[in-house]
């Protein structure tokens, strides 16, 4: 089948010769070769943008901080402080967690939403997508404040009930806790887990959800049989794409958090800024990666067993 | 699938190429707004300061530009330590703006190189304490050129904190009473030293029991505190609207809250505030040498140093500025004529060993992860 | 397509969706119209000198600047790169496809701080003037891998017999490009677009650690709400950016009533 299309450039290919047809020839041989070729450009980025910096990081989380410089080697002292500390430990747990609501939160609000753009809305879906992605044009930052405003002492929620009567004191407790960063997270990544989901909608073949409309599935079943399997692809996307950044995010919760809705970003900022033990920082941030892999693995596996089981 | 249906619904679906062109000369109209220059400041031709957010405005260097008619450039930063890390990793910058403790440790990693004073004409204004501000001086070499001073202490609500006929002290900000009202600057840089002084141990002579001492008390702290502030205006809001009652903070922001109508003190804690200089350092690399002087020289001037004192409430390092302010503004703001009677008072925040230097953080780092 | 009424629980969901969306982010104008620098219940008196302060500040219009300097490239290039990627993993048979894959993604799974403190050193190391370019640089493997994960979702189970068909009618390699694969995938081009310039006209962290002396809008912000004086301004800048968000969108509807207006007349 594959082969067919290679018909055409073939006649090209002859009028060269020498290596450079060697490497043409390759080209259309070799299907992995095709592959990479194409891949070549996004690789390359990766490797000089990316690649480097992470390794950088695996090799300084075995490093000591001596005074201002370090020493370099290869001893695992900052990976034993982390397994001394219960408190990092916590910490890392309680990153995982919040993010973990987060996730659940966002994608299964999204997930109608994007239903109903896929599904419900005929025309004028672009200006669906870009109504939601519209909001979030304005700074991150600027939105972490804006429920600041909303959930503050004289803020929004604070000055409605009081308004309502069913307050006398402001409450205190919406504000500057992990809930506080739950809250301004999930509407934070709103978008990111929308368009995902969107896009897996909009790619079903309608004419298997007629299919089984014909055959008698009632719009229930229809939805469990078909339509939320086929779209499972963009459901995972979505919750990799807001529980993976989230762990990692330090800003949210020194803005909301308070004193005690700090998550593991916070403790990896302030060894690289502040403390100024780097080694430190990159065994911490090495940890939670691979607390984050883990997960994800298993999250991954998880999923693919119940879409294996469903077909 | 059959390909006549795919393309016709690819006719009449609802993302057509057509549409996409539409929505792309709705991005290239953005563009075109914005049109693509490169800065011409980037040529580069005046002294770079590097700076907190605040002091990258003209007031803080009139004489620079009546002198060379254009201002520097500031690129900003959000704290010392980061502004460091950059310098260090290569960031090219004329000038700098530390605190006194900060210099040794800079100057060590060698990123900096010492001031010619004799190229500034302010200089021997300059209050002789605050010139050899310790850790500033090395080999007869000025390192460190002071521009303000100022304390860390506890401003508060005066209609909503009871003193209840105490004397103003650190312990309003461990007081079990406001629970859930206090805050206190989140940088060990300012919160774990103001502890330390109410803990009452010697800092100048800091041994190992003194660091658990002051973990505890900071820990205890925790439970009280709504927050830990990383810039001013989430404490100011907060006092302005009576969330917070009692907070730790420099001089500027009971300034600004009483510029605003809004009752509050900053204390005389009786154990004393926690007192520093912060000025500006010269980097050894610095591209645009003299004119940094000329930026320094401008910073040293009164007409900056009036704004300085009444727009932000610090102290300015040119003794002449104190005759331009008077008695009561500098009251209101935690200042004296007399520089050295508010630093003396206090608890002076001195550059530090490395090792002592990263016990702290260490604690603060054990602090910050504790539930 | 199913003809049932489509303002059903799920039309009034998303309508409260919407809602929960834009209204904390409508706090932005109604405070920066407010004569007060902090930002609290109840409002004070209306005033418009925030937007002023906004215009004068050379410092705000010109990060903003620097913001679409950088997210405009990033989302063309990133989203170019990220089809590729996909594209290729999609359509090909490799050896070491799955390690490949998970290396593309990695920029997802390391915490901003890190890349943005390693390649400062880096920069540094050969000689790399920090810029508005670093941070690009910076910001286009996050990107492409936001892109390349949105395309994969979007050409799994691509029909190839399509393409094949195509070069069968005697279509050359891009005119099969662009009239039969392109269109396919179109919409998640669009969602990668938007995604990834929203990425990075927001992104925060590496943009601190990778900017020279040309600030984007998030790192200028940051700075700005250090202090009270400048937040309102800082407030007003993001209305404007709200209003300016909201003509676009009524631009490209425009485009699209009258691209419909043609077809239907054409008759096509």
């Amino acid at each position: 089948m594959v082969d067919r299309s290679l018909a055409l450039p073939d006649s090209v290919a002859k009028k060269t010769t020498g290596p450079f047809q060697w490497l043409k020839s390759m080209y259309l041989r070799s299907e992995p070769f095709r592959g990479y070729v194409m891949l070549s450009p996004t690789l390359l980025i990766m490797i000089v943008a990316l690649g480097a910096p992470v390794l950088f990081l695996f090799v300084v989380s075995f490093w000591t901080q001596h005074l201002l410089d370090f020493t370099p080697g290869f001893v695992f002292d900052n990976y034993i402080t982390f397994l001394e500390k219960g408190n990092y430990q916590n910490l890392l747990w309680r990153s995982i967690k919040i993010s973990g609501f987060v996730t659940i939160l966002t994608v299964l609000l999204a997930y109608p939403m994007a239903y109903f753009i896929a599904f419900r809305v005929t025309k004028n879906k672009l200006i669906w997508i870009i109504l939601i992605t519209v909001p979030f044009w304005t700074s991150y930052l600027l939105r972490v404040f804006a429920w600041k405003i909303i959930l503050g002492y004289n803020g929004v929620v604070n000055s409605g009930l009081a308004e309502l009567g069913w307050i006398e004191a402001p409450l205190e407790f919406i504000l500057y806790n992990p809930f506080a960063v739950v809250v301004t997270l999930a509407h934070a990544w709103a978008a990111f887990a929308i368009l995902p989901i969107y896009v897996s909608l909009e790619k079903i073949d309608r004419s298997l959800l007629e299919a089984a409309t014909d055959l008698g599935d009632t719009p229930r079943q229809r939805f469990f049989r078909i339509t939320l399997p086929l779209s499972m692809a963009g459901v995972v996307a979505a919750s990799l794409l807001v529980f993976i950044p989230t762990v990692g995010d330090f800003v949210t919760p020194a803005l909301v958090g308070g004193p005690k809705g700090l998550m593991i970003g916070n403790l990896i900022q302030l060894q690289f800024a502040k403390a100024n033990n780097w080694p430190m920082g990159a065994a911490l941030s090495v940890i939670s990666l691979m607390a984050i892999t883990g997960i994800v693995c298993a999250f991954l596996w998880f999923t693919k067993r119940i879409r294996t089981q469903d077909l | 699938m059959d390909i006549k249906d795919t393309i016709k619904r690819m006719k009449d679906g609802n993302l057509s190429r057509r549409d996409f062109n539409k929505a792309l000369a709705a991005v290239g109209l953005t563009t075109a707004v914005m049109p693509m220059t490169t800065k011409s400041s980037q040529a580069g031709d005046e002294a770079i300061y590097y700076t907190w957010s605040g002091y990258d405005i003209p007031e803080i260097w009139p004489a620079y530009v009546e002198k060379h008619g254009a201002a520097p450039e500031t690129p900003i930063f959000g704290d010392a330590e980061e502004s460091f890390t950059k310098v260090r990793a290569g960031f090219q910058v004329d000038v700098m703006h530390p605190c006194s403790n900060n210099v040794p440790r800079w100057k060590s990693a060698g990123i900096l190189q010492a001031i010619d004073t004799a190229k500034l004409s302010n200089w021997n204004d300059v209050v002789p304490a605050l010139q050899s501000v310790p850790g500033t001086q090395f080999d007869g070499e000025q390192w460190f050129v002071p521009f303000e001073w100022g304390q860390t202490s506890v401003t508060y609500r005066t209609d909503l904190y009871d003193l209840e006929g105490q004397e103003e002290s650190w312990g309003m900000l461990w007081n079990e009473k406001y629970a859930g009202r206090l805050s206190i600057i989140d940088a060990a840089e300012d919160s774990w030293w103001c502890a330390a002084i109410y803990a009452g141990i010697d800092t100048k002579n800091l041994k190992e029991e003194d660091f658990v001492t002051v973990l505890d008390l900071l820990k205890k702290q925790q439970d009280l505190l709504r927050f830990r502030q990383s810039d001013m205006t989430t404490v100011e809001q907060a006092l302005a609207s009576g969330e917070i009652v009692a907070a730790m903070t420099w001089n500027s922001s009971p300034t600004a809250l009483l510029a605003q109508g809004v009752p509050v003190k900053f204390a005389n804690v009786k154990e004393g505030g926690l007192t520093w200089v912060c000025g500006v350092v010269l980097t050894a690399d610095a591209p645009h040498y003299d004119k940094a002087h000329d930026l320094i020289d401008a910073m040293l001037g009164t007409d900056c140093g009036k704004f300085l004192v009444e727009d932000y409430g610090y102290g300015h390092a040119n003794g002449k500025t104190f005759d331009l302010v008077s008695e009561e503004d500098l009251a209101a703001r935690g200042l004296a004529k007399d520089a050295m009677t508010i630093l003396a008072s206090g608890t002076f925040l001195e550059a530090q060993t490395e090792e002592i230097e990263q016990k702290i953080n260490r604690d603060w780092g054990d602090l910050i992860s504790s539930m | 397509m199913s003809t049932k009424n489509k303002f059903g629980a799920l039309g009034v969901f998303a309508v409260s969706y919407l809602a929960f969306v834009y209204i904390p982010v409508l706090f932005l104008p109604l405070f920066s119209f407010n004569d007060s620098i902090y930002v609290a219940f109840p409002l004070k008196g209306f005033t418009m000198q925030w937007y002023y302060e906004a215009f004068q500040s050379d410092g705000l219009m010109s990060s903003l600047k620097n913001s679409f300097k950088v997210g405009v490239p990033v989302a063309i290039l990133s989203t170019a790169l990220g089809t590729l990627a996909a594209k290729a993993v999609t359509r090909y048979r490799m050896p070491g496809k799955a390690p490949v894959m998970s290396f593309i993604m990695t920029p997802l799974v390391v915490p901003g701080i890190i890349v943005g403190v390693a390649l400062l050193i880096i920069a540094n190391m050969i000689g790399v003037t920090l810029s508005l370019f670093t941070i690009a640089i910076a910001h286009v493997p996050m990107c492409a891998a936001f892109s390349m994960w949105i395309m994969i979702s979007r050409l799994e189970g691509f029909d190839k017999s399509m393409e094949e068909a195509s070069f069968d009618l005697g279509e050359g390699a891009w005119m099969t490009f662009w009239r039969v694969t392109f269109p396919l995938i179109l919409p998640g081009i669009i969602a990668s677009l938007l995604l990834t310039f929203t990425i990075s006209f927001d992104e925060f962290i590496l943009a601190s650690f990778l900017g020279g002396s040309e600030p984007t809008l998030p790192v200028y912000m940051w700075s700005q709400l250090r202090f009270p004086n400048t937040l309102p301004r800082v407030l007003a800048l993001g209305a404007m950016i709200l209003v300016v968000s909201f003509v676009l969108v009524y631009f490209a509807e425009w485009f699209r009533r009258r691209g419909t207006q043609i077809k239907t007349s054409s008759g096509v």
